[in-house]
């Protein structure tokens, strides 16, 4: 902090930095929040359907049935069969009004029913399995298991709508950056704005919940990993198994913060370095690199040095010679942030410099100028 | 914060000071506040404050894209982890080009 700084506090209105015993405070107050984004105890229902209902009241909307799902993954599945039953319900009752009022009682049940009999099969599929099968199996099936629970109940308007979900759902406690932000600026800093109000119910909703879809008629909460591993950075990692696994089995794999498929690690043999090259999402490209090892892939496709800058950010031109594809040619550069990538270049590329001008789009190397400054 | 004259990069993004904006570009819109310097499939954009900073293109370019910076403005990376610094840019005119990979078919922009 600045020494000529003029620190201003009130209830709204902060400015001029923070001092030292703020900052210290803020320390707390981000460990708090990384342990809820980090939190593995299971879900507790009368809390979490107390936030959500204050959380709606806060919205002006009414109070809506709350159904705890085991993973984000049958949330996201029951969500969608529950939100095709309410659409055709509701739509049915534009046309039909006697049939509405005949099956207002059943209607107003649907959810309850659909979210109910989805979040039971699904879990109880992936539950199952998992005892049986090794980890892949479980996953897939709890996959497939939650998308049949779907289809039966609300056939294929209810997986598109299930394809859906990332348009009505919240993070909970996942989006834990934020609510330390405000938390901050509320506990540590003093503010105290009417938003605070309504904002007690979202605060509420993250600390007691998972990943959560919010309809008109009914809100489906995500209950938290079993467990969730992670590397010195806070970054989800595992090497040996899932980042972060449910307790109805799915499960997600990250490398040092990327999500990646499961085989990757689950099957090692499966990942080789004609895949690892040729991936096209390049951050998933880099994470199968690192998981091999740059000397294995190397050796493997018989790599040979092509031209090797000075500069590590301009980079090392290798070729190599992959089954089935031939020699291909790649630029093994370091990023700003230290990473080391591989970026597929043309086969007429002589040098390192010549390839990376391409990659920006200069075809002639005399036009590309390196950067004074690479983050 | 890192500062540049004339050229810098920022992950997958090169850009470059030039004189002015060419003739013919359009201005692209931003969104909540900010200009979507380059857009990632996950999330992780680049991105500049709209306050300070218009975004243009050239009609059918794919590639690239042109920024008339009007006062101090970083370009921020829009990731929590292995976030690429951010860099100010002084007032003045850029042409943003986006990295680009090889396929037997021609070229792909980078995804990451």
């Amino acid at each position: 902090m600045k020494k000529n700084s003029k620190i201003i506090r009130t209830k709204t209105r902060a400015s001029g930095g923070i001092t030292d015993a703020e900052r210290a405070q803020m320390e707390s107050v981000s460990r708090e929040w990384i342990d809820i984004a980090y939190r593995t105890t299971p879900i507790d229902p009368a809390k979490i359907t107390d936030a959500i209902h204050r959380l709606y009241i806060a919205a002006n909307l009414k109070v809506p049935r709350v159904v705890i799902a085991p993973s984000p993954l049958v949330m996201a599945f029951a969500y969608g069969a529950s939100a095709a039953i309410w659409h055709r319900r509701k739509t049915d009752s534009t046309t039909d009004i006697v049939t509405f009022n005949a099956t207002r009682i059943a209607a107003d049940n649907a959810t309850f029913n659909a979210t109910a009999n989805v979040t039971r099969n699904a879990t109880f599929n992936a539950t199952d399995i998992v005892t049986a099968n090794a980890t892949l199996n479980a996953i897939a099936n709890a996959e497939t298991g939650a998308a049949r629970a779907c289809y039966d109940l609300a056939g294929s308007f209810g997986l598109e709508c299930a394809a859906q979900w990332m348009n009505s759902y919240q993070g909970g406690n996942m989006w834990a950056g934020w609510c330390s932000y405000l938390a901050a600026m509320r506990d540590v800093i003093g503010l105290r704005l009417p938003e605070h109000i309504a904002y007690q119910a979202w605060e509420d909703a993250a600390r007691e919940g998972g990943f959560r879809v919010m309809h008109k008629e009914f809100c489906i909460v995500s209950d938290f990993p079993e467990f969730i591993r992670i590397d010195d950075q806070n970054r989800p990692h595992c090497e040996s198994g899932p980042s972060h696994r449910w307790r109805d089995g799915w499960s997600l794999y990250h490398w040092h913060g990327v999500a990646i498929p499961a085989e990757w690690i689950e099957e090692r043999a499966s990942l080789t370095p004609q895949i690892a090259l040729t991936w096209r999402n390049i951050e998933q490209r880099r994470a199968a690199c690192e998981i091999l090892g740059w000397a294995k892939i190397l050796a493997a496709l018989k790599a040979r040095i092509i031209h090797e800058d000075l500069d590590p950010e301009i980079g090392t031109l290798v070729e190599v010679d992959i089954p089935d594809i031939g020699k291909e040619r790649f630029l093994r550069v370091l990023c700003g942030t230290g990473r080391e990538f591989a970026l597929p270049v043309p086969p007429t590329m002589k040098t390192a410099i010549q390839a990376q001008a391409w990659t920006y789009g200069y075809d002639d190397p005399k036009d590309f100028l390196p950067p004074e400054v690479r983050t | 914060m890192k500062t540049f004259e004339n050229i810098c990069a920022q992950g997958d993004i090169l850009i470059r000071r030039i004189a002015s904006l060419p003739a013919g570009a359009e201005r692209v819109d931003p969104e909540n506040g900010v200009v979507i310097v380059t857009h990632s499939e996950t999330g992780h954009h680049h991105v500049m404050d709209a306050g300070a900073v218009t975004m243009h293109r050239l009609p059918n370019s794919i590639m690239d894209c042109l920024l008339v910076v009007d006062q101090p403005a970083e370009l921020r990376h829009l990731r929590a982890h292995d976030t690429h610094e951010p860099i100010l840019f002084a007032p003045g005119v850029y042409h943003v080009r986006r990295q680009r990979e090889y396929t037997p078919e021609g070229f792909r922009r980078v995804e990451d």
